[in-house]
């Protein structure tokens, strides 16, 4: 018996007793706080021991850590001024770097979490967005849960149709006033966007060019309404075959 | 594209969430998703290549932090409309692994739950973070608390969890 053996058991303990609701769990605001190191208030301690505990907040926890962590990273990057020495210790970005990689785990207790952190990533292609009215964070997107659908290209090429017919679609969103289509390529360049009030978007010959030369490209179709509110679809992935062949 | 600062801090992001993706299983094309939402939201908020210019990379860290708390929230709202029709079974198989490593390793973890929850709470936190595997200086940072005492509950924690397992039967190398 040592602490990989108790660690792992551990893991795998909570990972068997994943909740099958979260009424019990920190709302995903809290644990932003919490992964922030500036939650406060008499229920830090048991939200912390909650998180720590289960198989569901986890995940989720270390992947708001993380984006917090690549913040402290940047921040001591371009900072003079920061110094570390303090007799309370702080939570320094090289101990949060530390924190994030990998830890020795048994395969089967990783597996586990593996497993139930699997479902969290599938969802994000499924996600949808909107503008709040009322978000206290300028320019920031706030999401809800109906979103644009979109249609073609999905998964299938847009060299399979007539070129002349080239075109992105999806479903109307209702109350829509317009629908801003992007495309991205993979390294965030942006190749197309434009604003329709249609549920279609032909291309034109140049348009067309510039997906065929990036040859793979994210698209999503946001919906403005009338009231303010933004929604989005996912951000899809096409992939083109090469013309070449 | 956004500019050189922004575009090295959204690389950055992408190398530190790829270190939890790893961990967590999280797919290379959604974190690239998750990078494009980013930038989506960039431009949609700030337009011109000017403005975005001079937004601070911080400004691209709020972001993605957004991004991710409601990629959390649109998960957890799934989650109850949808129950269990992905984790379910997997956390159903997972526990039917009728190995015997798998078996006395579900015992020692019932164990260390009832020891864990005869605590009290502060040791009990501590405690758990030690068996994710989070070092006494993130411990200090999360909590709010100063080294010492966190060294100080740790210490104590893991003695009585120790001495809770070894009640219950379980012995440590060094008890021969």
């Amino acid at each position: 018996m040592n602490d990989d053996h108790l660690r792992a058991a551990y893991r795998a303990h909570i990972a068997s007793r994943a909740p099958l609701d979260r009424t019990s769990c920190p709302t995903a605001e809290r644990l932003e706080t919490l992964a922030r190191g500036a939650a406060g208030g008499d229920d830090r301690l048991s939200d912390l021991d909650h998180v720590f505990g289960c198989a569901r907040c986890l995940p989720e926890f270390e992947l708001l850590r993380a984006v917090e962590s690549s913040e402290a990273v940047t921040a001591r990057s371009t900072s003079t001024t920061l110094t570390a020495a303090s007799k309370t210790p702080t939570r320094t970005p090289s101990t949060r770097l530390r924190a994030i990689v990998p830890r020795s785990a048994p395969r089967f207790a990783l597996a586990a979490m593996l497993v139930l952190s699997i479902g969290l990533a599938g969802d994000y292609w499924r996600r949808s967005r909107m503008v709040s009215a009322g978000n206290t964070e300028p320019g920031v997107v706030r999401g809800d849960d109906s979103g644009v659908t979109l249609i073609a290209p999905g998964l299938a090429t847009l060299s399979s149709r007539a070129e002349a017919d080239a075109s992105l679609s999806w479903h109307a969103v209702d109350g829509a006033e317009s629908y801003v289509a992007d495309v991205l390529d993979t390294s965030g360049v942006s190749l197309l966007s434009r604003t329709t009030t249609d549920t279609v978007l032909r291309l034109d010959r140049d348009e067309l060019q510039r997906l065929q030369n990036a040859g793979i490209f994210d698209w999503m179709v946001s919906a403005r309404r009338m009231d303010g509110n933004e929604r989005r679809s996912t951000v899809t992935r096409v992939r083109l075959p090469d013309r070449r062949r | 594209m956004l500019s050189p600062p922004l575009e090295a801090a959204l690389t950055r992001l992408a190398r530190m969430i790829r270190a939890v993706g790893a961990r967590h299983g999280l797919l290379d094309q959604d974190l690239d998703a998750l990078l494009q939402d980013v930038r989506i939201r960039v431009w949609r908020a700030h337009p011109t290549g000017e403005s975005i210019a001079q937004l601070p990379t911080s400004y691209v860290y709020r972001v993605a932090m957004t991004a991710a708390v409601d990629l959390v929230r649109k998960r957890r709202r799934e989650h109850d409309r949808e129950p269990a029709i992905e984790e379910a079974p997997s956390a159903a198989l997972a526990s039917r692994v009728h190995t015997d490593e798998a078996a006395l390793a579900s015992d020692l973890g019932d164990a260390i739950a009832r020891a864990l929850a005869s605590m009290i709470e502060a040791r009990q936190v501590v405690v758990r973070m030690h068996l994710i595997g989070y070092e006494r200086s993130e411990m200090s940072a999360l909590l709010g608390w100063s080294d010492d005492k966190v060294r100080n509950l740790l210490y104590r924690g893991l003695q009585d969890l120790r001495e809770r397992l070894t009640h219950a039967g379980y012995r440590w190398p060094e008890d021969g």
